[in-house]
């Protein structure tokens, strides 16, 4: 073993040796001066692992005065009021007062003075900076100087002064308790003195002599809380690096008020409070932990507070506190920016709990999350409000035994939870709204209305249908003709009709039938009852609206209202769009819509003329009118109603279908046209359904009595171009148009 | 000594490395944080098309091209068309936007003639048309109504349906679907 000892050893001698020599070998670097390559102008030799330079030629270089003591074998070099000393034998360099230590200190090569390059150089305040794995050397003069550092705005700035801004790089540690402030080619001034250690934070300053770099390298024990984005910004000559604030205190108060202070600009915290557990979780954003103290003994309320900085990233500093009974801290209005107040027991108070018309509200002193669900058995909606207290008009129970609802209740559920308990008379839908009036929050639970019953009863002349909701009914009664049917539309309701089948029918109720129907955007539960026959009906709201009786007759009931029954005869205004030299759109194969556009409103206004109305067409030949002048026509003959007919087209081959269009009107009464018209249409035409829509179309819009425009089909689409140039699609669209005016007329024409 | 020397040159160049990583990892959060914050989203403009069915516009997002007037960009997307299968172009072949104003909030908008006289026609073809530009420039906040001109003059209507004699708002039941 010892054998193999000595052996190592010699093999490690003559590796270390050979390491030197070959070092010395490669040295042979370009050298660039002020960026000149001057590698041909000076001598330089390696030694000891330390560059040297002959004396002679740097002083030429830096143009600075030589001084050789042949006696002491001493050299001294002055240039820009610095001076440099170095002597034979002796590794220190004196620079000024100053004494550096060097690798090889002053060597003589054929007589000639070397000293090292790196440590004089930088002495005449020149930087170095090697690149290319060593190869290149360049030597330049600091671009900038580094005058102070110091901190601001109550240490939640560092202000880094310097000459001029260069290229710089801040890197913090993964731990993020080193932050390196890297400068390029800068100096530190040499009356720079550290006034940024404090009990918090160390500075450390460390030239990087060959990378031609200064680091301000500041420690701290605790994660520095610089931010990663925006943390750093150019102010004139100075670079300044923005913290995050750093918690500073905690401490409860005799009227046992927690504060939580910061060193700057707290945002606000999110609170969560696990029951369970008695905790109470404060987690502030952009805040870390810094030095802070932390002023709670045995304090009846809070057992324990733990403070960690729960995350980086986003940096998130969280507050644990345990308390005593599971009592809770409120945040309380914000004073000042840097401080987060909490008091004791400050629950919400909710107060007068009310019901009305299928929903019940209360009020709260501050905002709730409350938690809603329900539960069967026996059915009922639960709302758990959490930290609230119940203040004035919050009974245990409300009877109300409606329909909908059996009871309210409220309770105390544990500690930290009041209950609210809406008995339901069967399980339904809800939805809970929140509004803020008055620094108040407002809370409305709205149960979905629901059909409670609907029965059919009748008496010599009547057949009545009963339909009865669990509240106030939002409703359209609408009676539509071939076939008859009266139709009403229910809004905000639960379609719970499931049992439609089991209702008694009669000589007049033929079916009785549910969906669900888009109206103005708003979905409605509608509710359709088709007729065998049908002679007049008449609709009455009972119990508060909660209920709709709607009086069928069962025959004429007199002489008068069979004369009544007869559609008066109104003044109908027929548009064909369109005509002249504007020919609409054009067909796939050069249908031009201005002709079945007339030719369809011809149609019509024949069927209706047939039916003792008076009609007048805008145009009874292939004519142009303005949209101006067509509706001054129907304005000045105060017509009845306005129908405008058009063929449709879109850009798009495969699109088809009709559709009716109105303007939105005050009365409804544009609406209820286009359904009606769009009732047969959508039912008979037996081209895909588009629907109705509102729209502002001209004639439409300015035409002063009730209005719609049909869009027949689209000429566009090759399929129902062809359907528009046959007679017989043109007049089976015509009579469906007619049968939706006549039908219109007959039930509101008479208003 | 000399080997010393290598193993910090070797150091040096590892905390360059671990340096650069830092840098980089740096950047993409930033990057992260501005599309997070939609610094960079906002930059885009909102283009409305026709769904191919025609019941309702929808809106595709564009780069502003900075070099352009972002007015006259809005119409060339418009004509261009929409990237997506499930839209149709609403901007007749031959239109051109001429000239605008804005004032008080409404934008006028000048068109040459090949947008009525090229326009396939019918209500529906004319609601796509009209509010696909409305809207799409009532999407810019100093753009409340739009009033559409041919040619210097007011129309009382694009192909015999719409009311144009007056500024349109944004219509937001078409962009709901129907």
């Amino acid at each position: 073993m010892s054998l193999f000892k000595k052996y190592g050893l010699i093999i490690l001698i003559t590796l270390i040796f050979s390491f030197i020599f070959l070092n010395t070998a490669a040295a042979q670097n370009t050298i660039y001066f002020n960026g000149k390559d001057i590698s041909s102008e000076i001598k330089t030799v390696n030694r000891e692992g330390e560059l040297l330079i002959r004396a002679r030629d740097l002083a030429e270089l830096l143009n600075a005065d030589l001084t050789w003591r042949a006696a002491l074998k001493s050299l001294e070099m002055k240039s820009q009021g610095v001076t440099i000393k170095i002597m034979a034998n002796s590794r220190y360099i004196q620079i000024g007062k100053d004494a550096l230590r060097t690798k090889a200190g002053l060597q003589l090569v054929d007589n000639q003075a070397y000293i090292p390059l790196a440590k004089s150089i930088e002495a005449f305040g020149y930087l170095l900076e090697y690149q290319r794995d060593n190869e290149e050397l360049y030597i330049f003069q600091p671009e900038t100087t580094i005058n102070n550092v110091s901190w601001q705005e109550d240490g939640n700035q560092l202000q880094i002064k310097m000459d001029e801004i260069t290229p710089y790089r801040i890197l913090h540690s993964e731990d993020g308790s080193e932050i390196t402030i890297e400068i390029d080619k800068a100096e530190i001034d040499q009356e720079f003195s550290d006034n940024i250690s404090n009990n918090n934070y160390y500075l450390k300053v460390i030239n990087v002599p060959d990378r031609a770099l200064l680091r301000l390298v500041i420690k701290s024990r605790t994660p520095i809380p610089f931010q990663i984005d925006g943390g750093v910004y150019e102010h004139e000559d100075s670079l300044v690096l923005s913290f995050l604030p750093q918690l500073k205190d905690i401490r409860i108060n005799e009227d046992n008020l927690l504060s939580i202070e910061a060193t700057g600009e707290i945002p606000d915290a999110k609170t969560k409070y696990l029951s369970d557990s008695k905790k109470m979780i404060i987690d502030i954003p952009s805040v870390v932990i810094g030095n802070y103290d932390l002023d709670i003994e045995d304090h009846p309320l809070i057992k324990d507070i733990k403070v960690t900085q729960h995350d980086l990233d986003p940096v998130i500093l969280r507050i644990e506190a345990t308390m005593t009974n599971g009592d809770i801290f409120k945040p309380l209005q914000r004073e000042k920016n840097n401080l987060l107040t909490f008091k004791p027991g400050q629950r919400s108070e909710i107060t007068d709990l009310e019901y009305a018309a299928g929903s019940f509200s209360f009020t709260s002193s501050s905002a709730l999350n409350p938690e809603l669900f329900l539960l069967e058995s026996p059915p009922r909606l639960v709302m758990n409000l959490y930290h609230v207290n119940r203040g004035s008009g919050i009974r245990d129970k409300i009877e109300i035994n409606n329909s909908l609802l059996k009871n309210l209740r409220t309770a105390r559920f544990d500690e930290q939870t009041v209950r609210i308990v809406a008995d339901l008379e069967e399980l339904t839908g809800y939805d809970w709204i929140e509004e803020q009036k008055n620094g108040r929050y407002h809370y409305t639970v709205n149960l979905k209305n629901k059909f409670a019953e609907i029965k059919t009863e009748d008496n010599d002349d009547y057949q009545y249908l009963d339909i009865l909701m669990d509240s106030r009914a939002d409703y359209e009664v609408k009676k539509f003709n071939y076939p008859h049917r009266i139709v009403v539309d229910f809004k905000n309701t639960l379609n719970n009709l499931d049992k439609l089948d089991s209702i008694e029918k009669s000589s007049l109720i033929k079916n009785i039938r549910s969906s669900n129907y888009q109206l103005e955007g708003e979905e409605v539960t509608r509710l359709v009852f088709e007729l065998n026959d049908y002679y007049s009906h008449q609709v009455e709201a009972y119990q508060d609206q909660h209920g709709i009786k709607i009086a069928l007759a069962k025959d004429y009931l007199s002489q008068d209202m069979e004369e009544k029954k007869e559609v008066g005869s109104y003044l109908i205004v027929v548009d064909a769009g369109h005509g002249g030299f504007d020919p609409g759109a054009v067909g796939v194969s050069g249908l031009e819509e201005k002709v079945p556009n007339l030719a369809i409103a011809k149609e019509i206004a024949a069927l209706l003329t047939d039916k003792n109305q008076k009609v007048l067409l805008t145009r009874e030949s292939d004519e142009f009118h303005s949209l101006q002048k067509r509706v001054k026509f129907a304005n000045s003959h105060q017509a009845d109603l306005f129908v405008s007919i058009h063929a449709n087209s879109f850009n798009n081959p495969l699109t088809g279908g009709v559709e009716t269009y109105y303007n939105q009107s005050d009365n409804n009464q544009n609406r209820f046209l286009a359904e009606k018209i769009h009732d047969k249409l959508g039912r008979s035409l037996k081209i895909n359904d588009r629907g109705i829509k509102e729209s502002n179309f001209y004639v439409i819009k300015y035409t002063k009595m009730p209005s719609a425009l049909v869009e027949v089909a689209f000429l566009s689409n090759n399929q129902e171009e062809k359907m528009l140039k046959r007679k017989d699609f043109q007049k089976r669209a015509a009579s469906l148009i007619t049968d939706g005016i006549l039908d219109y007329l007959e039930e509101n024409g008479g208003n | 000594m000399a080997a010393e020397k290598k193993l910090s040159a070797d150091q040096k160049r590892k905390l360059l490395l671990i340096l650069r990583i830092l840098l980089l990892t740096a950047a993409v959060l930033y990057l992260f944080f501005l599309f997070y914050n939609n610094y960079l989203i906002e930059e885009k403009i909102e283009i409305y098309f026709a769904a191919a069915d025609a019941s309702q516009l929808k809106l595709e997002k564009r780069e502003i091209d900075e070099e352009s007037d972002l007015y006259f960009q809005v119409f060339e997307e418009l004509k261009a068309g929409p990237k997506s299968d499930e839209l149709s172009a609403t901007i007749p072949a031959g239109s051109q936007l001429l000239d605008y104003s804005l004032e008080d909030k409404v934008l006028k908008l000048n068109f040459n003639r090949e947008l009525k006289d090229n326009h396939w026609g019918g209500s529906t073809g004319e609601l796509m048309t009209v509010y696909s530009i409305v809207n799409s420039y009532t999407t810019f906040s100093e753009v409340e109504k739009v009033k559409i001109l041919l040619e210097g003059k007011e129309v009382e209507s694009l192909v015999g349906h719409l009311d144009l004699s007056q500024p349109l708002l944004y219509n937001q039941k078409l962009t709901e679907g129907s």
